[in-house]
């Protein structure tokens, strides 16, 4: 065959064959020659990836590592975002106090944007079916002389990673790659540079490639510790052959930014704002409204793939009046315009009006939204995901490479965070004590930290999970309505929730 | 949807401390401070006054089962907690029962003209009704108010049932003698769940030993067949079938029709007749 | 509990033979033959080595039976990072500068060796990346296939490989005795003399009937400088100490954290012991041919000693006052 056909046919193998490590370690270099040596070398720039390049590099202790990171997506892109100030992204996060204090103390909390970040100090969780509800409301517990104490900061992840970019950047670019645009070619172990080299045999060696086609040679590091933050469908995880176990919800995830009316009776005090979230055992998960600034609101309703198709298939005023309808209605009204015919005569709004008159409305009912921002409706699906173990010699698994949990705490970001805080100390700890950062008995300092809570948080939302998604009434719906009533009218246990939800 | 769920969770919405956020929930009150009426004609009831009322009005009927207004009132009392907000969620569930519910529509004599119903085809679902009211002697504006039912909207679905109720003997044909009564009381029984029709069937005790045997034979096995197959009556729009042909009605409802009670007492009257007659020839 | 190390262990590990406590041990000024090299003056016996060498294969496995060893390594930082901030052989020091020689005496595979190799910067002007503030190591043990294998594993870090080839980091097949006459000193020095001396879980491997720790320890203070720190960690031979490591540390599974036989009770050092044996010994180490060390020798010495607590799934804590109860860190500085 002729050398042209053959480079014509390239790129198309690299796509499928790209990673090439689907069978786990490999046990031999393909490739001799010394690699470029890192200390550090993070997978994947999302939030978790850049806090933890931004932790090493806050810390007096770690910022002389050599540091990279790997991302294929455009980094100066990401760090050039910008959106008009009424509109907002619909992929946003709540940060829980102890994710705001890490960004504090990494410097990167300064980097945020604030007039796009919303912080709450009420929190209404109630149940659609049976009524029974919940209010995480800080206000209470301080005094009225006082700030209300924070639930959670709401935030886009572009401006979170922004920040983080930010954060990094100031830090100056000695000892850092941050190789952008990029992908992982392939990971393989190193070799034994015999007899005057180092010993590179349980070294994780990368080959970087730029994406896109490009004839260029891939760059190759070799890690002393290879962090995983590379998401759900790992890479670095499969490298290191740890398995991961966990289920698919069979529900999706919509997400909108919407714009809200005004409450009937305003906030007391005048800048407390409340996220809600109703639990609508009939339509398969529960709904949230989350707030944003300047009146705004971003939305994360957990149903079945089918309604989540229904409801973006629905035009802008059906859709604000299903979002409105799942705040007040009775879930049989809620399952009856959930297949409203959308050539009905009736529309979705008239329903609204209407069962709106014959409905007692819960005091917690959140300001209307009146408007979708256009382009923000989207969906995801929801799924369950646990790796076997987060670290192995020379490789550690941080964020949705670990753990993958239901969003309805919003605590994925947060679970996030958190690692990369816990990795981060744990590094600090092991370069002031002359530990090898990629050493196993270095790692499990951070495996036996954050296992243990990652797992207690997803299996807290799982569980929440499967009892509000038992429809109608019946033991289940009892018990949960016992339950949170209980924890309603016992303000020591209330309060020693609210206060674990805040650590997390 | 289970019978006892629903129950279970209003005990549990009374537990928990925002029932005011339940729709259904009532709030207790005593009889010195009896809230404002939710609707033109409501009669607040205690939970003590309700059960009563319950257990007076079924004694009374049971005495006199022609005390209409004992049998309304016993439906009423009996028809909260549960009963009565399962029927409206049927009715929500239903484009034609939401119809219904947003309609509000009322079945009198000024609704619904006799001189009108009378024009209609042989064999329409107006015509029979009509009918029906005139074999029977009855008239669409003897049903009582409902008064005693709290919320605006379930009160409306009783008042619903009870002006249908004369449809249903329309469409079944049965009448309004005990016998009668009590067949249809059971089909709406399986049919609504109503406690209120399932109580009547305590009436059976008062009915001749005859009537016992025909009513077990015949007409128990149609009133279980018919409830238990049949779609929920309450959804039915009347106002707007009246044209339509009451045998197909009756398959869309999946209702068997029941054997004609006025036609069997008729051949057995006259089978009696003749015996007498024939025993007279004998004799004279 | 962490005297793992200890022959018995190795014993435990490569036979199911019961075992017996040791008779003989460290016996210094005794000639025995040694399979490298030939020595006249070793504290180490035949046994010590053929023991220490079956440990090689599993020492850097951190799952393995020195687990609990690795586990108290930081600890070793902390202890002697303490120990400088009270002082150190400068007069005036830096705490930024890594100007300090290491000696670290019986080092095993180099679980504390490469560590305090790793804290080494890069370039010898650079700033100390950690308290210690080490500027070389030079790790010595007699044992041929535990300094083999240190320096294989030392191998796998590009950082500490780097020391190696330049001399800031040396893994010395030979023994103290050996430092002393051959006058091993740090790179560039003539004189065996250290800022820092190490003696991490040695003290416990010298059987005190049959051997001398007091000329042991002497000569551990000859190879410091005056201001210098000689730090170690042993275990205490008391009753608290007799039920935590006889008793619950070796119990079965699963309250047992060691194998059966780790622990040699007689050979176990309190406190008060190992102090009298430094002030004698500064005293011994101050002896020179025309003169003879005296008490003023012990009037500049500065004594610390701190209880170290392993609990299982928390790891290992450093407890002041719980030095009777087990495993404990001492130091002692010459004076200046």
């Amino acid at each position: 065959m002729r050398p042209i056909s053959r480079s014509a046919l390239r790129p198309h193998v690299c796509q499928t064959c790209r990673h090439g490590i689907g069978a786990g370690r490999r046990r031999f270099a393909s490739q001799s020659g010394s690699p470029d040596l890192y200390d550090v070398v993070c997978v994947g720039g999302g939030p978790a990836g850049l806090g933890l390049m931004a932790a090493l590099r806050a810390s007096p202790i770690t910022s002389k590592l050599r540091v990279a990171l790997i991302e294929t997506q455009d980094l100066t892109k990401a760090q050039a975002w910008n959106l008009e100030p009424t509109q907002y992204s619909n992929r946003v996060s709540s940060l829980t106090p102890s994710s705001v204090a890490f960004l504090r103390q990494i410097g990167a909390y300064d980097h945020l944007d604030v007039d796009r970040v919303q912080d709450y100090q009420d929190m209404q969780v109630w149940d659609g079916q049976t009524g029974s509800s919940i209010s995480f409301d800080w206000s209470m517990e301080t005094s009225p002389f006082e700030d209300p104490r924070t639930v959670a900061t709401m935030t886009e992840n572009a401006n979170l990673v922004r920040a983080l970019l930010r954060r990094i950047a100031q830090s100056g670019d000695e000892n850092l790659s941050l190789f952008s645009n990029s992908t992982v070619a392939s990971i393989e172990t190193g070799s034994d540079l015999k007899p005057e080299g180092p010993d590179l045999s349980a070294w994780p060696v990368l080959s970087i490639k730029p994406t896109g086609p490009s004839e260029s040679t891939p760059k190759r590091i070799a890690a002393r510790l290879l962090v995983g933050a590379d998401g759900i469908n790992s890479p670095v995880r499969s490298f290191a052959d740890i398995s991961t176990h966990g289920w698919d919800y069979g529900r999706h995830g919509i997400v909108a930014t919407l714009a809200l009316g005004d409450l009937d009776i305003p906030p007391f005090p005048a800048s407390k704002r409340t996220a809600y979230q109703r639990f609508l055992p009939a339509l398969g998960g529960p709904i949230a409204l989350l707030p944003l600034p300047n009146n705004h609101a971003t939305l994360v309703w957990s149903t079945t793939p089918e309604n989540a198709a229904y409801l973006k298939s629905l035009s802008t005023p059906s859709f604000l009046a299903m979002v409105n309808a799942a705040f007040r209605l009775e879930m049989t009204d809620l399952s009856y315009m959930m297949g409203m015919s959308s050539t009905s005569d009736i529309s979705h709004q008239d329903e609204l009006t209407w069962r709106t008159q014959h409905t007692a409305l819960p005091s917690q009912v959140p300001p209307p939204a009146t408007a979708v921002q256009e382009g923000t409706v989207a969906s995801f699906p929801l799924r369950f995901r646990h790796a076997a173990q987060y670290v192995s010699p020379r490789v550690a698994l941080v964020g949705d490479a670990a753990h993958v949990i239901h969003p309805l705490a919003g605590q994925g970001l947060n679970l996030g965070l958190a690692d990369v805080a816990s990795l981060s100390k744990t590094i600090q700890y092991a370069v002031s004590h002359g530990m090898d950062v990629g050493d196993l008995i270095t790692l499990e300092r951070y495996s036996s930290e954050r296992y243990l809570p990652n797992a207690k948080i997803g299996g807290a939302c799982d569980l929440l999970h499967k009892m509000y998604t038992v429809p109608g009434e019946g033991p289940v719906a009892w018990a949960r309505s016992l339950g949170l009533g209980v924890v309603d009218r016992l303000p020591f246990v209330k309060s020693f929730l609210m206060k674990n939800a805040e650590g997390y | 949807m289970s019978v006892l769920g629903r129950r279970g969770a209003l005990e549990l919405r009374a537990l928990t401390t925002n029932s005011k956020t339940s729709p259904t929930a009532i709030r207790s009150f005593s009889v010195l401070n009896r809230p404002a009426p939710n609707y033109p004609g409501h009669v607040p009831l205690t939970t003590i006054e309700r059960g009563a009322l319950a257990i007076g009005s079924a004694l009374g009927s049971l005495v006199n089962p022609r005390r209409a207004d004992l049998i309304a009132a016993l439906g009423e009392a009996t028809a909260t907690p549960f009963f009565i907000y399962r029927l409206r969620d049927a009715m929500l569930s239903d484009p034609t029962g939401r119809r219904i519910l947003r309609d509000r529509p009322r079945i009198t004599s000024e609704t619904l003209k006799m001189t009108h119903l009378r024009t209609l085809p042989e064999n329409s679902v107006g015509r029979t009704y009509a009918k029906w009211l005139d074999r029977e002697g009855v008239s669409p504006d003897t049903r009582d108010n409902v008064q005693y039912i709290d919320n605006e909207e379930c009160a409306y679905v009783m008042q619903r049932y009870r002006e249908c109720h004369d449809f249903y003997h329309a469409v079944t044909g049965l009448p309004i003698f005990v016998e009668g009564e009590l067949a249809l009381k059971a089909l709406e029984f399986l049919n609504t769940l109503l406690p209120m029709t399932g109580l009547s069937l305590f009436a059976f005790v008062r009915m001749k030993p005859a009537e016992k045997e025909r009513f077990l034979s015949l007409h128990l096995p149609w009133a279980i067949r018919s409830g238990l197959r049949s779609n929920e009556l309450i959804n039915v729009y009347w106002e707007e079938v009246l044209e339509k042909d009451v045998d197909e009605l009756r398959a869309e409802l999946n209702i068997e029709r029941p054997p004609d009670l006025r036609d069997i007492r008729k051949m057995i009257r006259q089978q009696q007749k003749r015996e007498k007659e024939q025993r007279e020839q004998a004799s004279g | 509990m962490a005297s793992m190390r200890g022959r018995t262990l190795a014993r435990a590990l490569r036979s199911n033979k019961p075992i017996t406590p040791m008779t003989s041990s460290f016996k210094p000024a005794t000639k025995i033959n040694q399979p490298l090299q030939s020595r006249t003056h070793t504290s180490v016996s035949a046994d010590e080595l053929s023991h220490f060498s079956g440990l090689a294969s599993s020492w850097w496995d951190p799952m393995g039976p020195s687990r609990i060893l690795h586990l108290m390594n930081p600890l070793r930082h902390e202890f002697i990072a303490s120990c400088l901030s009270e002082g150190t052989t400068e007069a005036n020091p830096n705490p930024t500068s890594a100007n300090l020689h290491y000696l670290d005496i019986g080092c095993g595979g180099g679980i504390f060796a490469e560590s305090l190799a790793r804290t080494i910067p890069s370039t010898p002007q650079a700033q100390a990346p950690t308290p210690t503030r080490a500027a070389s190591m030079t790790a010595v043990d007699p044992s041929t296939d535990l300094i083999n294998m240190a320096r294989e594993h030392a191998r796998m870090d590009p950082a500490v490989h780097a020391h190696l080839q330049d001399g800031r980091f040396r893994y010395l097949n030979t023994t103290l005795e050996d430092v002393l006459e051959s006058k091993i000193g740090p790179v560039g020095s003539s004189e065996a003399q250290y800022d820092v001396v190490s003696l991490f879980e040695v003290l416990e491997h010298i059987d005190p009937k049959t051997s001398s720790p007091l000329g042991f320890l002497s000569n551990c203070l000859r190879a410091l400088k005056p201001g210098g720190w000689l730090v170690g960690s042993t275990i205490s031979r008391t009753f608290p100490s007799w039920i935590l490591n006889q008793v619950i540390a070796e119990a079965p599974w699963p309250i047992g954290v060691v194998p059966r036989g780790t622990h040699e009770w007689s050979k176990f050092v309190n406190p008060p012991e190992v102090k009298g044996w430094l002030q004698e010994g500064l005293m011994r180490a101050a002896d020179t041919a025309t003169v003879r060390g005296g008490a003023e020798q012990v009037k500049g010495m500065q004594w610390k000693c701190v209880g170290a607590i392993y609990i299982p799934g928390f790891g290992w804590k450093m407890v002041p006052g719980t030095e009777d109860y087990g495993n404990y860190f001492w130091a002692v500085r010459k004076g200046v």
